[in-house]
């Protein structure tokens, strides 16, 4: 994954079960290319900061849109969303949170520190490939992102 | 002109009238009496004494002496202290009878008449007088003056022309009798030639009876304060001294002219003495020359005339005998002369005889004897003698004549002359004095002004009434108290107009009393009355009286001042001060009064006294620090210190009461003055035992909170932890629900080709499985997260949240014809978002329950009842079997199989748990396959 150049999908997701779940619809929704998948928030950091492991990648490249679970080991969605969003670089990143908590305190904390969207992962398997569907399409097909050093 | 005996001018200083004044007529009338009664006795009893009165004197004519009674009773009468009307009426008759008497004397004298009258006292008495009983013209004329003097002061006081008129009559009268009075006094005094009226001892007694009655009657005018002097001493002395010189010039006048005519009658007589002489030698010679004639012709012829001659002779000696009668030394001449006229007659007869019987030569022998010639020499040097003495009295009496005329002439002009300068000097003196006078009376005039323009501007009434009790001034202020103007006031009885009947006889009595006596208890003094008002209305007033005309006829002058309001005020202020005392004695709360410079107490209640165990006298001694514990003393003293300037204070101090307990007190305190010292009104509440009270409250309140604090604690840990587990069970539970569900749906997908129709089952059920987990794990959730979350209330339309609810099932009620009817709920308070939920599981549970029916009807209402809001559901569904009713609510709880209707047993539960947070009550009313209705009731909020 070194070599990736440009990456579409950035998915934070620590449950082996729900990555491979996750993976599985973006795929029957044919949202399969230069997806990154980050194992915590820090990965996520990292790769989205190009530091560590990732130092050699641009951060020009992307990711387009990021999906983020919550409840990550190390650091957790809610901290990766706010740096995210408080950085002039990555702020602009659609980010959609993609997790099993249907808490008030974390979807007011959430849209609060700027996410695109809340998603919450239901149970139903098709229900969940429909809603991946839906927000693949809008965010990587419909919506247009401010061009970068435009 | 002002003239001296000025009527009443009530501004000049005034004399006080001497009872002299009265006591003067009172002895004149005696006199007058007396002298009427002694004379008219004397000629009834027949005694000359009592008729002359005075020795030496004649007796008086008895009309006269009826006269001075008369007058005298008159006199007496106007000289009583209380001129009543009948008593006048009796004067004025009395003087009436004089004036009558007098008057018809005088109609007697001038017109001839020849009255009855005057006898009736002296009847028919022989006298050589040829009307014995008529008094002189000049009495008359004198009791004329007097009888009108005496009706005149007779006359009511008010009579416009009595003043004037008694004190002409009466001056006149004094004047007539004075003058030839002061005469007789000249007389005995000085010698007869004083004497310029001629006043004989007869006429003392009249004279002095008229002068009596007329002093007595000016003296009665001054008595009554008419009559006046006022001119200044050496003005009236000035008067008195021209007054005087005039009359002794003219008295001198008088004299010397009685004495010059006196003196020519005395000529006359001695002219007359002298012819009366030659008569007697003329009648002398002529009989001598009969005789000789006879002798010498012897005829009886010549002796025809001899006895007519003798008898001419005899009464010119008898003629001379009278004119000489006052000169004895003449007389005696005369005595012998006559005797020697009577001897030569003798002789002569004898010749004749002789000649008549012896014929001539006898008469010629005896003739011979010259005893003839002897005589006739001695009868001529008589008569010379006689004619030399009557020459030099006549030439005396020819220079006193002379001399008499010349003084005369001298003294009169001036006499005239002398008196003409001491009248013009007095009224050159009284003239300046007017011009004083005038401006006394410019001044008086301004101080009446200004005394004007004080009673009319005085705030007091001021009413002033004369001696009769008629109003005679009313002011201003006086008209506004009592309603009647001035002019309607003035001239009416006070009693009638202001005081109240009840007073009316007490004042009257009060007024007749000071005017008998003299005494009035009310002069001067200040009383508080009643008096009345024009409408009758009476009311309080403070009266202050005074005289005002200290001569004449009182006058009286009252002070009024309505007090009305005052005795309001005063009764007010007594009242006002009962009460507080009232307030201050009687408080139940220990209260008291200290002197903020001094601290000592100035006065305690009874309370304080009742609660601090000190008595009244103990607590006066002390000062404020002295019930307080040492300690404390610095601490009230910074209080007092800072307090200044602040009228309101409270405090809490620490009081010691005298049996040494300590006590906490609540102090409200009021900055005052206290008989002219800065003092504090304090009152105390004794706060010991709420203290205590309030100890004890604070100290459960504060194990209250203490224990509160831990209990929440608690709460709040337990709440962490159970927040916790929902968000681990929110992700946690549910990831492998996902996994169990995904990874069946992939092994369909990816290989349910090769799995047997039993397989692809079976892993169907597994998913079902999961998914129905999945849903009552999210309904656990939902429920504990509405147990939790704070309720945030506010007013809440409730059709609208309804229909939001309504809206939300539309997924469920594809396909289906439900009727739902939303009627006018009642708006409520409550958390909009808990109560959304309410609605959607009471709809939902409806929507799904009427699943069955083909015709599905929902209705949703709102009632009010007893104070609350009640909402129900009512649908036609399958109902369920109200035994167990109780069971509805319960989480987890169904009535109906899964197979049957679906469901986690949580809504109703999520229903019942959103209610009873907002304090209502929930509750099921349904039978088996007919519907049922889910009520709840919340409180109902009106404001909404």
């Amino acid at each position: 994954m070194s070599e990736t150049n440009t990456v579409e999908i950035l998915l934070v997701e620590d449950n082996p079960e729900d990555l491979e779940l996750t993976l599985r619809a973006l795929r029957k929704g044919n949202l399969t290319n230069h997806i990154q998948v980050a194992r915590d928030g820090a990965e996520a950091m990292e790769f989205i900061f190009c530091e560590g492991e990732y130092a050699s990648r641009h951060i020009e490249n992307g990711p387009r849109v990021i999906l983020l679970d919550l409840k990550l080991p190390r650091v957790d969605g809610l901290e990766v969303l706010r740096r995210l969003k408080s950085d002039e670089r990555t702020k602009s990143i659609p980010i959609v949170v993609l997790t099993s908590s249907k808490e008030n305190s974390d979807v007011s904390e959430s849209y609060r520190l700027g996410v695109n969207s809340y998603l919450v992962k239901p149970v139903n398997f098709e229900s969940f490939v429909a809603a991946v569907q839906n927000f693949g399409m809008y965010w990587l097909l419909l919506n247009q992102p401010p061009k970068p050093n435009a | 002109m002002t003239y001296p005996w000025q009527t009443r001018c009530a501004h000049l200083p005034r004399k006080s009238i001497s009872p002299l004044n009265r006591i003067f007529p009172r002895l004149a009338s005696g006199c007058l009496v007396l002298v009427g009664v002694a004379v008219l006795a004397g000629w009834f009893l027949h005694i000359e004494a009592l008729k002359c009165v005075l020795p030496g004197a004649r007796a008086m004519n008895p009309n006269m002496a009826a006269g001075f009674l008369f007058g005298g009773m008159a006199l007496a009468l106007l000289s009583r202290k209380r001129l009543t009307r009948p008593i006048r009426i009796w004067a004025m008759a009395m003087a009436a009878i004089v004036a009558l008497g007098a008057g018809l004397t005088l109609g007697e004298y001038l017109f001839g008449w020849n009255l009855p009258f005057e006898r009736w006292l002296t009847g028919n008495a022989a006298s050589e007088a040829l009307h014995p009983g008529r008094v002189s013209s000049g009495s008359a004329l004198f009791f004329a003056l007097a009888g009108g003097a005496l009706m005149a002061a007779a006359l009511s006081a008010r009579k416009r022309l009595r003043f004037s008129s008694v004190l002409g009559l009466s001056a006149a009268l004094l004047f007539v009798g004075a003058v030839p009075l002061i005469g007789f006094l000249l007389e005995m005094l000085l010698g007869p030639q004083w004497n310029f009226m001629g006043m004989q001892i007869s006429a003392v007694v009249s004279e002095a009876a008229f002068a009596l009655l007329g002093g007595g009657l000016l003296a009665l005018l001054r008595s009554e304060g008419r009559l006046q002097w006022w001119l200044p001493a050496w003005h009236s002395a000035g008067f008195a001294f021209g007054l005087l010189l005039m009359v002794i010039s003219a008295a001198a006048t008088f004299a010397f002219t009685k004495s010059m005519l006196e003196t020519n009658t005395a000529l006359t007589q001695r002219q007359e003495v002298l012819k009366e002489i030659q008569g007697i030698m003329t009648g002398v010679a002529e009989v001598a020359s009969q005789e000789r004639a006879y002798v010498i012709i012897g005829d009886e012829g010549v002796l025809a005339g001899r006895e007519e001659s003798k008898t001419a002779i005899e009464e010119d000696l008898r003629a001379a005998r009278k004119l000489t009668a006052d000169n004895p030394a003449q007389q005696h001449r005369l005595t012998e002369l006559e005797a020697l006229i009577r001897r030569r007659v003798e002789w002569e007869d004898s010749v004749i005889l002789a000649g008549r019987e012896s014929g001539l030569p006898g008469a010629v022998q005896m003739i011979a004897t010259r005893e003839g010639i002897r005589l006739s020499d001695a009868i001529k040097g008589i008569a010379k003698a006689m004619q030399e003495e009557e020459y030099r009295l006549l030439e005396r009496d020819r220079e006193l004549a002379s001399q008499a005329g010349s003084t005369a002439f001298a003294l009169l002009p001036a006499g005239v002359f002398l008196s003409l300068v001491t009248l013009s000097l007095g009224i050159f003196s009284l003239n300046t004095g007017t011009g004083r006078l005038k401006q006394t009376e410019g001044e008086l005039r301004q101080s009446e002004e200004r005394t004007r323009a004080i009673v009319d501007s005085a705030l007091d009434c001021v009413v002033s009434m004369d001696h009769r009790g008629r109003i005679a001034e009313f002011n201003p202020a006086a008209e506004k108290t009592f309603g009647y103007s001035r002019h309607e006031a003035v001239g009416q009885f006070l009693a009638d107009l202001i005081i109240p009947p009840s007073l009316r006889e007490r004042h009257r009595n009060g007024l007749s009393h000071y005017l008998a006596t003299g005494e009035a208890p009310v002069l001067g003094q200040r009383m508080e009355i009643t008096a009345m008002r024009a409408d009758g209305s009476e009311f309080p007033v403070e009266l202050a009286i005074t005289r005002t005309s200290s001569e004449g006829p009182p006058m009286f002058t009252g002070f009024i001042r309505d007090i009305t309001e005052r005795q309001r005020a005063e009764e007010r202020l007594r009242d006002s001060k009962e009460r507080y005392r009232t307030l201050f004695e009687g408080n139940p709360s220990p209260m008291w009064v200290f002197d903020l410079e001094t601290l000592s107490f100035l006065a305690v209640n009874a309370a304080a006294i009742r609660h601090y165990g000190y008595s009244r006298e103990e607590f006066l001694a002390m000062t404020i620090k002295d019930i307080r514990p040492r300690e404390d003393i610095p601490a009230l003293l910074d209080a007092l210190a800072r307090t200044t300037g602040n009228l309101d204070e409270t405090g809490q101090w620490r009081h010691r009461k005298k049996d040494g307990v300590s006590i906490e007190v609540e102090s409200s305190s009021h900055q005052m003055m206290w008989r002219g010292r800065d003092a504090s009104l304090v009152l105390i509440n004794d706060i010991s035992e709420r203290k205590r009270a309030e100890d004890e409250i604070r100290q459960l309140n504060a194990e209250l909170e203490e224990r509160v604090k831990r209990r929440t604690a608690d709460l709040e840990a337990a709440n962490k932890e159970l927040e916790a587990f929902s968000y681990s069970v929110s992700h946690d539970l549910r990831a492998p629900l996902r996994a169990v569900d995904g990874f069946s749906q992939a092994t369909l997908e990816d290989y349910g080709a090769n799995l047997p129709e039993q397989g692809r089952r079976y892993l169907q059920t597994i998913r079902d499985g999961a998914q129905r987990m999945g849903t009552l794990i999210d309904d656990l959730l939902t429920f504990s997260r509405l147990s939790r979350l704070p309720l945030q209330k506010r007013a809440v339309d409730m059709a609208a949240l309804a229909r939001e609810a309504l809206e939300e099932l539309n997924g469920m009620r594809e396909g289906r014809a439900i009727d739902v009817r939303i009627g006018d709920l009642a708006p409520c308070e409550g958390d909009p978002a808990l109560l959304k939920q309410v609605w959607v599981n009471l709809l939902s549970n409806a929507i799904k329950y009427t699943r069955q029916r083909d015709a599905a009807v929902v209705e949703i209402q709102s009632q009010r009842e007893n104070g609350e809001n009640v909402y129900s559901v009512c649908d036609n569904g399958t109902g369920f079997d109200m035994q167990y009713a109780h069971k509805l609510f319960g989480v987890f709880q169904r009535l109906h199989r899964a197979d049957e209707f679906e469901g986690t047993g949580v809504g109703l539960a999520i229903v019942q748990r959103v209610v009873h947070r907002h304090g209502g009550r929930v509750w099921a009313e349904a039978a088996a396959d007919r519907g049922a209705t889910f009520s709840f009731a919340l409180k109902g909020n009106n404001n909404i």
